[in-house]
């Protein structure tokens, strides 16, 4: 199965174990723009009540999906203003619904809908279950599953676009779901895996805050915005609880495309004499770590779309995996790790385990054929889109982190907030017998 | 209201800490009978600090199992040990940790001692014997070893004695004394010890009147950075043993380098005075121990199991050298004797685990003994012992290193002994400092005492010490603000979501916890409340 995203270009694939085994899953008659796509997937095992709230808090526009135990409502509020509802569909129970925001453009926010089928697909309803002609601040900003123990919710983690790659691995790499404020960075909106019976129920005032950017918005979903990004499969999700992803974004992406010279990258200028690689920065971190403990590796893909743009000139031919594993140790330039374009495997060099994945780094490389004499590749083109890595998690109830996240060397720190910070990872401090206490004058 | 109900108010003037001896209903009114992640202040209690990483990058992942503050010429930086007997040298945070600088796969621990910038170091594992005790001794035929500090591989200590032999012919005129005279080569080391000599010449007459020329002098190995010719004086008689004969430093029979294969020399019997005799008996492979440290510029190395050369001619039963105590010459770290620089401690059975100098006095210590020894300025082997403890001892990280000097003196030593934390200024004072959690202490695990380590910041008055399993993930915390005596001590335990295998004071006074992670794959994760 390949995978790819760009511009002009959107669609959705099934993912699991035996990616080729399965039919693309595509919209029909419309195309989405990828920008102001948000999916969701749900499944309701008993007619209790269960709510998928999307608010965004600072103006009070609220939308917002309620089950009733008999079917399902979509509410929505702009602003100050009344709340409307509308039926969007029977209640599906024990099969996967997928819910799919579109913002076409404007203020013209559509919402579709699928649901499992015997076969184990998911159908989207081509027609739009609903309309919605007014702004929504933020979009689809912030969705936040509201659950009951009968429901279980699969769901996403993107970053803020305005986000570099290294600023969003600084969040990325932190547990706190508001991401790390104290470094003054755009906030991300943190994503769960897929949250389990009783997952949330745990969680304390959850209905009662009225900003989800905030505390224990532990569900929240930004717009995809320019990403890459992919369902899962709701059959693979029945059974096989939920996958993880890796999603580099587009703007952290390589581009080379001479003489505009406009974005970072490699281009020899002139062809190399000898067959030569040119890594395709940035290698990409896996940044979902922490959310759930990697057990099985199921598939790496690579995209990386090299090309030639102008007559005459030489470009990239092809392009290999590459990667940094958890000792910084390269691992590329092999047979093994060349990407296939048909099949996307990319194989795993023997250095890197499941246990160590969190650290992996992910990247691609091109390759130029050696040419003599020198030829200008001056319009020579390279685009690395998308790094893409799943593995299966085991959601538990309670998130567990690899060992490789915990261990090293750590210092107590007096001037650091009153939190336990593991490579990024914060942890409250265990149970203090008592907060603070002073002798009374 | 005073007295209402027959009931008095209690006035707690200060916290006074964790109480964990007798019943909890015994505990004084100012304690706690818990005491887990706080810390203490004056006329206050609050939660301990928080914790953070101490390396920017914190890639490649160390699992990290020791940590000793490794201080060079130019400044602190830190020698950890790894999973898998990888032993990184981390000059400062924001480096990018680089290769090991040394790699033993049967290292679980090792000994450190840094002596004018480089550090000595130990590898040690813990065994375990018949009866199902565990005692700590030096890896069987794994030398000590040497790290110059500057990012090379370190090698092992000492070195072997030059091969070969030199060749002797009369040079251009000059003086000498006349007769049979043998020449030999020393190497010199990067770390400056002097090697056995080897490469004897065959035996050559002097005439007196010709310079000597010496050739085919052999080079050493990458660590030799210098050379030096020795010689007999005159031999009226010679009877065949070419080391039976005193040798001594030809006087400008230097070469500064590793390359050069002659030397042209010109002396009189009555210049050689510089003795080489001694380096002829000298360890040219150092068995590794579990504690290193220094006394009286020497380095000491205890708790040996032994290798080739050290384990021949044992009596009967005895399988390694763990009672004996190895002592270097004076200012020369890596010059041991074979012949007099040890000492022999007791031999019951357990082994040395310990070895400080407190007070111009050197105290050797077992796991429940404690000896003192003091230099007589002559060989070690002669020095008196006498026995301080035969109850109180030291594990081989039970005593307390100050601040990030990596030493353990201040004006008392704190000592992880069995029965408590002790404080010794010469003698153990009683009660021990964990009088008040005593019931805590005496439950730890005595067959795993190695794992306790204990810091002391001397700066802000706390004391911290690992602690063996079941309590791997907590820290026992002390604060003797008010004052080092069991009374006054303030104890808490620290408990963190990893295992904490080992501490040292950084930049003076801040606490580094050095962890290989958790015990499983994976933690259970606690969102912040």
């Amino acid at each position: 199965m390949a995978i790819r995203a760009n511009a002009t270009q959107s669609g959705l694939f099934l993912a699991n174990d035996r990616p080729e085994s399965l039919p693309l899953l595509t919209f029909n008659g419309f195309g989405p723009t990828l920008s102001h796509t948000t999916i969701l997937w749900c499944k309701v095992s008993s007619p209790g009540p269960a709510q998928i709230l999307t608010h965004t808090a600072t103006n009070g526009s609220l939308t917002y999906f309620s089950f009733n135990g008999e079917s399902w409502v979509f509410s929505a509020r702009n602003g100050t203003g009344a709340t409307v509802t509308y039926g969007v569909a029977p209640p599906f129970l024990n099969r996967w619904l997928v819910f799919v925001y579109v913002l076409i453009n404007g203020n013209d926010h559509r919402i579709y809908m699928g649901a499992e089928t015997g076969s184990g697909l998911v159908e989207i309803n081509p027609s739009p279950i609903l309309q919605i002609d007014f702004a929504i601040e933020g979009e689809h900003s912030y969705i936040v599953p509201i659950v009951n123990p009968h429901v279980s919710i699969c769901n996403f983690k993107f970053f803020h676009q305005a986000l570099t790659v290294p600023q969003a691995q600084i969040h990325a790499n932190t547990w706190m779901p508001e991401g790390d404020a104290s470094v003054g960075l755009p906030l991300p909106v943190w994503a769960s895996p897929l949250r389990v019976p009783g997952d949330l129920s745990g969680i304390a005032n959850r209905n009662a805050l009225g900003n989800w950017n905030h505390n224990y918005a532990y569900s929240g979903i930004q717009a995809p915005e320019n990403i890459a990004f992919d369902p899962v499969d709701p059959e693979y999700l029945s059974t096989q609880k939920c996958v993880s992803w890796l999603y580099p974004r587009l703007a952290g992406t390589v581009t080379v495309q001479y003489p505009n010279n406009t974005f970072s990258g490699v281009n020899p200028v002139n062809t190399p004499a000898v067959d030569t690689f040119y890594d395709g920065t940035p290698l990409h971190r896996l940044e979902d770590r922490g959310t759930l403990p990697a057990t099985a590796y199921i598939a790496h893909l690579f995209q990386a779309l090299p090309g030639v743009t102008g007559p005459g000139v030489q470009g990239p031919t092809e392009s290999w995996a590459l990667y940094i594993d958890h000792n910084g140790n390269r691992v590329g330039d092999t047979v093994d790790a060349r990407f296939n374009l048909i099949t996307g495997a990319a194989a795993i060099p023997p250095p890197i385990t499941i246990d160590t994945i969190y650290a992996w780094k992910f990247g691609g490389q091109f390759k130029y054929p050696g040419r003599t004499p020198a030829v200008s590749t001056i319009n020579g083109f390279i685009a690395h889109l998308v790094v893409y890595v799943t593995y299966i998690g085991k959601p538990t109830g309670l998130v567990q982190l690899p060992l490789v996240d915990f261990a090293g060397l750590f210092i107590i720190d007096e001037t650091a907030p009153l939190v336990d910070q593991y490579n990024g990872t914060t942890l409250k401090i265990p149970d203090p017998t008592i907060r603070t206490a002073y002798i009374g004058e | 209201m005073p007295g209402t109900r027959d009931h008095d108010p209690l006035i707690i003037e200060e916290f006074e800490g964790w109480w964990q001896r007798g019943d909890p209903d015994s505990a004084p009114s100012n304690h706690f009978i818990q005491a887990d992640n706080i810390q203490y202040f004056q006329s206050g209690v609050g939660t301990r600090d928080g914790l953070r990483n101490y390396l920017v990058d914190p890639l490649p992942t160390l699992q990290i199992l020791r940590v000793y503050n490794y201080t060079t010429q130019t400044g602190q930086t830190l020698l950890v040990l790894t999973v898998g007997g990888n032993i990184y040298h981390v000059k400062k945070p924001t480096d990018l940790v680089g290769a090991p600088i040394l790699t033993i796969a049967e290292m679980q621990d090792f000994g450190f001692v840094a002596i004018n910038g480089r550090a000595y170091i130990s590898p040690f594992k813990t065994y375990v014997n018949a009866q199902g005790e565990k005692y700590q001794l030096g890896l069987q035929n794994v030398p000590l070893y040497v790290y110059n500090g500057d990012g090379t591989p370190a090698r092992p200590a000492a070195g072997a004695p030059p091969t070969g032999q030199v060749v002797l012919a009369n040079g251009v005129a000059g003086r000498t004394d006349t007769g049979l005279h043998f020449v030999g080569v020393v190497f010199e080391t990067n770390s400056g010890y002097l090697t056995a000599p080897g490469a004897f010449s065959a035996q050559f007459t002097y005439s007196g009147v010709n310079k000597i020329d010496v050739s085919a002098i052999p080079t050493g190995p990458a660590p030799v950075i210098k050379r030096h010719l020795v010689s007999t004086k005159f031999i009226f008689s010679y009877n065949g043993d070419i080391l039976g004969y005193q040798y001594f430093f030809i006087p400008n029979g230097t070469i500064p380098d590793n390359t050069t294969t002659t030397k042209t020399v010109e002396y009189f019997d009555s210049d050689l005075i510089a003795d080489a005799s001694h380096l002829t008996d000298n360890f040219s492979v150092i068995p590794s121990g579990v504690a290193l440290n220094t006394y009286h510029s020497r380095m000491i190395i205890v708790g040996e199991y032994g290798n080739t050369e050290t384990l021949v001619g044992l009596p009967p039963g005895i399988t390694d050298n763990r009672s004996i105590a190895r002592v270097s010459f004076p200012g020369e770290p890596e010059s041991i004797s074979k012949i007099d620089g040890l000492i022999v401690a007791p031999l019951d059975g357990h082994p040395l685990t310990n070895v400080q100098e407190f007070r111009d006095v050197l105290y050797l210590f077992k796991s429940t003994r404690t000896f003192s020894f003091s230099d007589n300025n002559d060989e070690p082997v002669t020095w008196q012992e006498e026995v301080l403890d035969q109850g109180i001892g030291a594990p081989v990280h039970g005593i307390a290193t100050v601040l990030d000097t990596g030493g353990v003196n201040t004006d008392f030593l704190l000592i992880a002994d069995l029965s408590g934390l002790m404080l010794f200024n010469g003698v153990f004072a009683l009660p021990e400092l964990t009088f008040k959690i005593e019931d805590f202490w005496r439950a730890l695990n005595h067959n795993e005492f190695h794992k306790i380590e204990v810091a002391n910041d001397s700066l802000n008055k706390k004391i911290w010490i690992t602690l063996p399993e079941p309590h791997r993930k907590t820290l026992l915390h002390a604060d003797y603000s008010d004052g080092l005596n069991p009374s006054k001590i303030k104890w808490a335990r620290w408990i963190f979501d990893v295992n904490v295998f080992t501490i040292a004071l950084v930049q003076f006074d801040r606490l580094l916890i050095g962890t290989p992670g958790p015990d499983v794959t994976g933690v259970e994760f606690q969102e912040l409340l």
